[in-house]
């Protein structure tokens, strides 16, 4: 009982907090009062203390069972181990939305700690962000409470929803929410900065915050295909549905964001171009916000619906169309004096890159929104699948993979068509070679090929580089050990450049990956009866029995295959799939077996009265570069966000 | 001069050579998967990947595991060996089950408006690239006279 109501007074005393918040940054503004300001970091500052500590409340709510808050006896029950507290607080719309909430929060407390008090873009931006967390914080209190008590209480509460029940939930929505939301980091940045009349955009933070809302986004989608490859049981990582889509839109716009913020940085151009990415950026991250939260377009992640992702969309409008209007307003200000001297030059390359990157995001956005215009007008449910986005955004991707491959060696402002052929055919040669070489070894599709060609090609650019300044500067010193500093030293001074690196390479064996199960996969359906076994390629299996057994509150049903591998005993896997009454809900878990770089996949679907079950077995190959890729692509990045930090301690 | 045309001539040269090189290796990557299927069942394969399993929120019968997709599967197994086409199948199952069955809209009639959208995204692509190449250096110019 006590948490529910202390819950909700301490909600409600931050939602004032930050009130006040915005009314003293207003005033200090206004009339330029530093105490003023002051006291608004102070109140922010205790408003990321309140909120954690309703959070505090709310989880301890769960431990307690507290069936008296109507949350608690909604997403989680008796049985419910404690370490799942941590999903059932995000599992539903207003847990997440206070998770929201309590992470922008933290988020704020970062970035104006430590900032000079007479910096205006910094107050402006704190200001814009203070805006959209009393959003958040009115939905949550008003709309979306999750300390409202309950009407009866309960013995038990309902349980929590069984597809959640997984080690890739335990990370995957909560960095997703987080990527989400940070997004109106960058956004108050630029708008904050345009406000106070500082074209440069504040750039040295603004690249910072950019580049980890990015990191977080990547994170967010990696976990996400991860979870949808094990445990829907699709063998499929990514199905391009509304709400993958939604969450894959943002990063797009991110990703064409960091890199043109770069030309800016380098060249001081495309300011505007800039301005208008990250609105865009910021009205996308709101409309993955509505279509998680109740959307109109029926998905299979959908669980949260509710009428709140109007709410979502009121504001999404409103915003866009303010920012919009004062980018425009401020226009005259983003004007730059230098310009696109030739097309080959490193910020044309990087313009066409956003052009794609833009263009893709618009196209599935358009894919994902097309149902619904049909069902208003028509009045006929029709949907939008991958055959589309497959067919239209793969051969733009490949187009901006191959940008990729030439942008980071290209020089800035001028570079001459014929001498850049001139340098680079023979490294293109190699490639083609290596590439061809290599596709004969693992039999490689034609995709599969390129995919290699346009890898070596950036690879073999990326180790002639670093050859050339270890070379130098071993021709300084002539002694091993010497150089060697020198040449960390000078990798060391441009971090950026070659995490950048990292990231491409990382992306490229993305690319890989999914060239190699999307061209080289191989599905067959086996009907077996138990004792039977079939073949699919060097792999013998035998289905050899099925065990049902039957949990508090679930049935699960696993069947056991005995695998061999090119007539080796591979020992026995399972696959195993769980029917929870509650919820009528199933989960599959497949069963899969990693060689290296090739994945075999089963699992079961249809399992009849004799115990004869229909097994879909794939062979997925180089499926899992797609998450080591994820990865490298993200410790480079990690580690291009360094140096700026090291400039602000010296 | 002549020295440079010549130059150039054996750039020229080694330019070709290079391309020969490459576009006769890339012909050699036309590998063939020997994945033992006959030509119905990759057919099959494809089109279960287009059909929408007509119970479930979102996804296709080659990804759902309920009782309707796999009648639905079985059925699509007959028709292809019966000998029906692709579209006849699927003409088949709109009239049964309305466009609501298919996972993408077919690329004819008022759904080929879905199908042009990204070809204009892209055509407006090309503008804004070339737009903000053009007024950039224009601007520049027209403030250095």
């Amino acid at each position: 009982m006590i948490f529910g109501s202390l819950g909700d007074m301490v909600i409600k005393l931050s939602l004032g907090m930050y009130i006040y918040s915005i009314l003293a940054i207003s005033i200090g503004i206004r009339y330029r009062d530093l105490k003023f300001i002051y006291s608004a970091r102070l109140a922010s500052y205790f408003g990321t203390f309140l909120l954690l500590l309703s959070t505090i409340t709310l989880v301890l709510g769960f431990v307690s069972h507290d069936y008296s808050i109507q949350y608690v006896a909604d997403h989680s029950s008796n049985t419910m181990p404690y370490i799942y507290t941590w999903i059932a607080f995000y599992s539903g719309n207003e847990g997440s939305l206070l998770f929201i909430s309590t992470c922008l929060s933290i988020l704020l407390f970062l970035f104006i700690q430590n900032k000079k008090l007479n910096d205006n873009s910094i107050n402006f931006s704190h200001l814009f962000i203070l805006i959209f967390q009393i959003f958040l914080l009115i939905s949550t209190s008003v709309l979306a409470n999750p300390f409202t008590e309950a009407s009866n209480i309960v013995k038990d509460g309902q349980g929590i929803n069984p597809l959640l029940l997984h080690v890739g939930m335990f990370v995957h929505p909560p960095v997703q929410m987080l990527g989400l939301t940070a997004v109106v980091l960058p956004f108050s940045i630029v708008i904050g900065s345009l406000c106070a009349k500082n074209e440069n955009l504040n750039l040295n933070s603004l690249r910072v915050w950019a580049l980890v809302t990015w990191i977080i986004l990547t994170i967010g989608l990696a976990l996400g295909s991860w979870w949808a490859y094990t445990i829907l049981g699709w063998g499929g990582y990514w199905a391009w549905d509304p709400v993958e889509n939604s969450s894959l839109m943002p990063w797009l716009i991110m990703t064409a964001f960091i890199h043109s913020i770069m030309v800016q940085q380098k060249r001081n151009m495309f300011k505007g171009w800039n301005v208008f990415l990250i609105i865009f950026a910021f009205f996308m991250a709101q409309m993955g916000m509505f279509i998680n939260r109740g959307g109109p377009v029926p998905s299979v992640h959908s669980f949260g619906s509710s009428s709140l992702g109007w709410t979502f969309l009121l504001f999404m409008f409103i915003s866009t169309t303010f920012s919009f209007m004062f980018f425009i307003y401020r226009y005259r200000f983003l004007t730059s004096v230098n310009h696109v001297q030739s097309i080959l030059s490193r910020e044309s390359l990087i313009l066409v890159q956003n052009v794609l990157f833009l263009s893709v995001a618009i196209i599935t956005l358009m894919g994902t929104i097309y149902p619904v215009f049909i069902k208003s007008i028509e009045d006929e449910q029709i949907y939008v699948g991958r055959e589309f986005y497959d067919l239209v955004n793969a051969p733009i991707l490949l187009l901006i993979m191959i940008i990729l491959s030439i942008a980071p060696f290209v020089p800035w402002k001028n570079a001459n068509m014929a001498s850049y052929i001139n340098k680079k055919i023979i490294v293109l040669v190699i490639a083609v070679l290596l590439a061809i070489l290599n596709s004969w070894i693992i039999s490689g599709h034609y995709w599969v090929t390129i995919s290699l060609i346009i890898l070596y090609f950036s690879s073999i650019q990326i180790f002639i580089e670093l050859y050339k300044i270890f070379k130098a500067s071993f021709n300084k010193f002539k002694n091993l050990k010497n150089a060697l500093g020198k040449f960390l030293n000078i990798l060391y001074s441009n971090l950026s450049r070659y995490g950048g690196f990292i990231s491409h390479t990382g992306i490229l064996l993305v690319m890989l990956g999914i060239a190699g199960t999307s061209f080289m996969g191989i599905e067959k359906d086996f009907a077996l009866k138990p004792g039977e076994s079939g073949t699919l390629k060097n792999y013998q299996f035998t289905y050899m029995k099925t065990d049902i057994t039957q949990n508090f509150d679930h049935t699960n049903i696993k069947a056991i295959m005995q695998i061999e591998k090119n007539g080796k005993s591979l020992g026995q896997y399972t696959t195993s799939k769980s029917y929870y009454p509650k919820f009528d809900m199933n989960s599959t878990k497949a069963g899969i077996l990693n060689f290296g770089l090739e994945d075999f996949y089963f699992s079961q679907s249809v399992i009849a009265e004799d115990n004869s079950a229909v097994f879909e077995v794939k062979i997925n190959p180089l499926v899992s570069l797609i998450w080591t890729g994820a990865f490298v692509v993200v410790v480079g990045a990690i580690i291009s966000v360094f140096p700026v930090y090291k400039k602000k301690i010296n | 001069m002549k020295n440079k045309e010549k130059n150039f001539n054996n750039r020229m040269n080694n330019y070709f050579i290079c391309l020969f090189i490459i576009v006769i290796s890339l012909t050699g990557c036309f590998y063939n998967i020997d994945n033992d299927l006959s030509a119905n069942e990759i057919r099959f394969l494809n089109l279960e990947k287009q059909i929408k399993c007509p119970i479930c929120p979102a996804e296709t019968i080659a990804e759902s595991n309920t009782k309707v997709s796999k009648d639905l599967k079985d059925f699509i197994k007959l028709k292809i060996d019966e000998g029906w086409s692709d579209d006849k199948i699927k003409s088949f199952l709109i009239s049964k089950y309305g466009k609501e069955i298919l996972a993408t809209p077919q690329k004819k009639g008022s759904d080929l408006f879905l199908w042009i959208i990204p070809i204009v995204v892209l055509l407006f692509g090309v503008f804004i690239y070339w737009s903000l190449y053009r007024t950039i250096r224009f601007r520049t110019k027209g403030e250095q006279n």
